[in-house]
């Protein structure tokens, strides 16, 4: 099952949530209810890469070694982002669902750098244009040698198919 | 026309002051810190030199002084590899062996007659040969239309005086990459004194363009992008005083005692090391398909170079050849500096790189088109397009499925092989390895080649940057420990990082690597120098 998954992406690059649920890393419905955010990774390869493991200070996130696929553990993520801001493979995103809406937040490593409050396009995993949604948040990209982390306002039924946005056109 | 890159969401580019040299009679504005390949391609140049026989354009291809696409004559001297040095203040700067000029070469005709009299290159050796007494005539007149560069006129040469240096060291090490810095400053923490050799103007190697984020083991620079790494294993190497560091350096044999020779500018550097650690990488790999000498197309390493170290954008639309983790970064920092990826074409039934690089691209909208080639790049003196296909199981194009794609950049991303020519030279016996990217220098688990002298990073076997940096730190403690220098518990660290590196090398993408390594590792006990054979 697992190993068919990695066949299946290997093809066209894209990878499903079909292709993540065997590997256990996208998170129950429950749990994008609650308060706090969640980290969804999206890496199922045995890659030597073990940065968000130990850049998780709460042991969420579990590997057995360098090469192991990350085990993440969704009562203990508080969502603090730390994870995903040194992810190498630009692959964690942060869900939460609340009040009917979706909030995204996700690696972002292109120019113009949006601003708060501004409509931008939404994709999905193959860059398809889902619709529009709005910046909520920002993690500047000097905070962070270059990544900014952007939080975007989606509706609910996008949060596990938005991954990637493109500012003004 | 002004090709550069004001604004770059990772990094910045300090160009330096402004400078004005004269290509071929037209003043260029460019900047100090910008090498003269990288000035003339900001300004819209796209036909670096011609080849020497048929007179074909030739654009920049590897952007590192290795393809030799970019030669040209600079203030007389003929032969310059323009990607290599940088601009000067009313320097001289042309191209050579056309006429009139390499835009507009009427010997390039010499490229059309061998389809006109439908014979193989040297046609005229074997058409050209009656009546007898002309033979002397044709061969004169032919040759004149062949070459490379003119011999410098005497009053260009005449204040030049070569010098020569004389040096001994503990250490010597040929390379400034990851492997080349890493052992350069383990070596150098421990023994007196340290030579470090790099034929660029700045160490680090390709890591200066390196502008992602590295994976690897987070106690070891992962999430760390490769231009900070080399920035900062650079300031390191600057504060140990005993490490001396030629740059522009380039190395050209490996003699008797152990002495390395180099040649920097008009200057000899002769430099006897008790130890020799040779790191110097790899080269680039290219790809026959029809056309594919044509400027516009270039090996991803070189579009890396112009784009990420020295801010020029290398086109408008790409098309990338090959899905392994080169070809997908590439594809992501084509982005990142505003080209559009038209498409990444990969050969293989499945991508070759990392599932998150290809992500990465994938969901700004670029298509991994697997099971597909390049059959064709289109245009006259600069791609103006190619013909991609798909494939079957054995690699052949299926007639119905080409297809023309617009764009004025291919680049070929379809692996490396390694740089072993000076191993060989120092003693090495090298052994053909495929899945170590070609000829590989047999090596000892401490990749000694031959008494005294090591190899460390792409060298000895492609692989990632993360795995030069620990094979460096094993040459650099290692050798030192040979030498007498360096503490007990160095013996210890070695074994750590020979372990680190093994863990590197156990999940399924270091399968290859393992294999390869396989029958190449001469087993302890086996005096170097006696080698057993590879069935």
């Amino acid at each position: 099952m697992r190993l068919e998954s990695i066949q299946q992406c290997l093809k066209d690059g894209i990878i499903r949530n079909d292709n993540l649920a065997p590997f256990g890393l996208v998170p129950p419905l429950s749990r994008l209810k609650e308060k706090r955010p969640i980290a969804m990774i999206e890496c199922v390869q045995q890659i030597p890469c073990n940065s968000c493991a130990l850049a998780c200070k709460l042991n969420a996130i579990h590997m057995e070694n360098v090469n192991d696929i990350p085990k993440i553990d969704f009562d203990k993520c508080t969502g603090c982002m730390a994870c995903a801001m040194t992810c190498p493979g630009l692959a964690i995103f942060l869900l939460k669902s609340e009040g009917g809406k979706g909030y995204v937040t996700l690696p972002y490593e292109f120019l113009p750098t949006p601003d708060v409050g501004q409509q931008i396009s939404a994709l999905n995993r193959e860059g398809k244009v889902l619709g529009s949604g709005r910046v909520m948040r920002i993690l500047p990209p000097k905070r962070n040698d270059g990544t900014a982390l952007v939080t975007i306002e989606v509706p609910e039924e996008w949060l596990l198919e938005a991954r990637a946005i493109r500012v003004g056109e | 026309m002004d090709e550069r890159i004001t604004e770059h969401p990772i990094f910045q580019f300090d160009r330096g002051k402004e400078v004005s040299f004269s290509f071929e009679g037209k003043p260029i504005k460019a900047y100090s810190n910008e090498t003269i390949a990288a000035a003339l391609y900001a300004n819209g140049l796209r036909i670096f030199s011609r080849s020497m026989k048929y007179h074909r354009p030739r654009g920049f291809f590897c952007g590192i002084g290795r393809c030799s696409a970019c030669m040209m004559t600079v203030d007389g001297i003929p032969n310059i590899r323009t990607c290599m040095i940088n601009v000067q203040d009313g320097m001289h700067v042309s191209r050579q062996n056309a006429f009139p000029s390499a835009d507009h070469d009427v010997l390039s005709i010499m490229d059309k007659l061998g389809f006109y009299f439908s014979l193989a290159s040297g046609f005229y050796h074997r058409k050209m040969i009656h009546p007898t007494f002309l033979r002397r005539t044709y061969v004169k007149i032919l040759t004149s239309f062949i070459g490379l560069g003119k011999l410098p006129a005497k009053e260009s040469v005449s204040g030049m005086r070569g010098s020569k240096v004389s040096e001994e060291a503990d250490v010597v090490i040929i390379g400034g990459g990851p492997a080349g810095l890493a052992a350069a400053l383990e070596a150098g923490k421990r023994c007196n004194k340290v030579v470090l050799l790099d034929d660029k103007k700045m160490l680090g190697g390709q890591l200066v363009k390196q502008t992602h984020r590295f994976f690897g083991d987070a106690r070891h620079h992962a999430g760390v992008r490769g231009i900070r790494i080399a920035a900062k294993l650079t300031k390191q190497i600057g504060e140990l005083r005993n490490v001396s560091v030629f740059l522009g350096a380039t190395v050209f044999g490996i003699y008797e005692g152990r002495t390395v020779a180099a040649a920097q500018g008009d200057r000899l550097l002769k430099i006897r090391g008790k130890k020799i650690i040779i790191a110097t990488g790899a080269y680039e790999r290219t790809l026959v398909f029809e056309n594919n000498d044509l400027p516009g197309v270039y090996g991803a390493g070189g579009v890396q170079t112009i784009m990420n170290t020295y801010a020029v954008k290398p086109g408008m639309r790409a098309l990338v050849v090959g899905s392994g983790n080169v070809g997908l970064i590439l594809s992501y920092q084509l982005l990142q500096a505003g080209v559009k990826v038209v498409a990444i074409v990969e050969a293989l039934p499945k991508i070759g790189g990392y599932l998150v690089h290809a992500a990465k691209v994938r969901r700004q909208g670029v298509e991994i088109l697997t099971s597909h080639t390049v059959v064709k790049a289109l245009g006259g003196k600069r791609v103006k397009g190619a013909v991609i296909a798909q494939i079957d199981d054995s690699f052949k194009p299926i007639p119905g499925t080409e297809r023309q794609v617009d764009c004025d950049l291919i680049c070929i991303a379809v692996g490396l092989t390694p740089t072993y020519e000076l191993a060989t030279q120092a003693g090495g016996q090298e052994a053909f390895v495929p899945e170590l990217g070609g000829f590989v220098p047999r090596r000892t688990k401490f990749m000694e080649v031959s008494d005294g002298v090591y190899v460390a990073g792409d060298v000895s076997g492609i692989e990632e940057a993360t795995t030069a940096m620990l094979e460096g730190q094993i040459v650099g403690v290692h050798s030192s420990l040979k030498l007498g220098y360096g503490l007990p518990e160095d013996v210890k660290q070695l074994e750590t990082w020979v372990k680190r590196l093994d863990e590197e090398r156990s999940g399924p993408f270091g399968e290859k690597i393992r294999r390869g390594l396989a029958n190449l590792i001469i087993p302890e006990g086996n005096e170097i120098g006696v080698y057993p054979t590879v069935s």
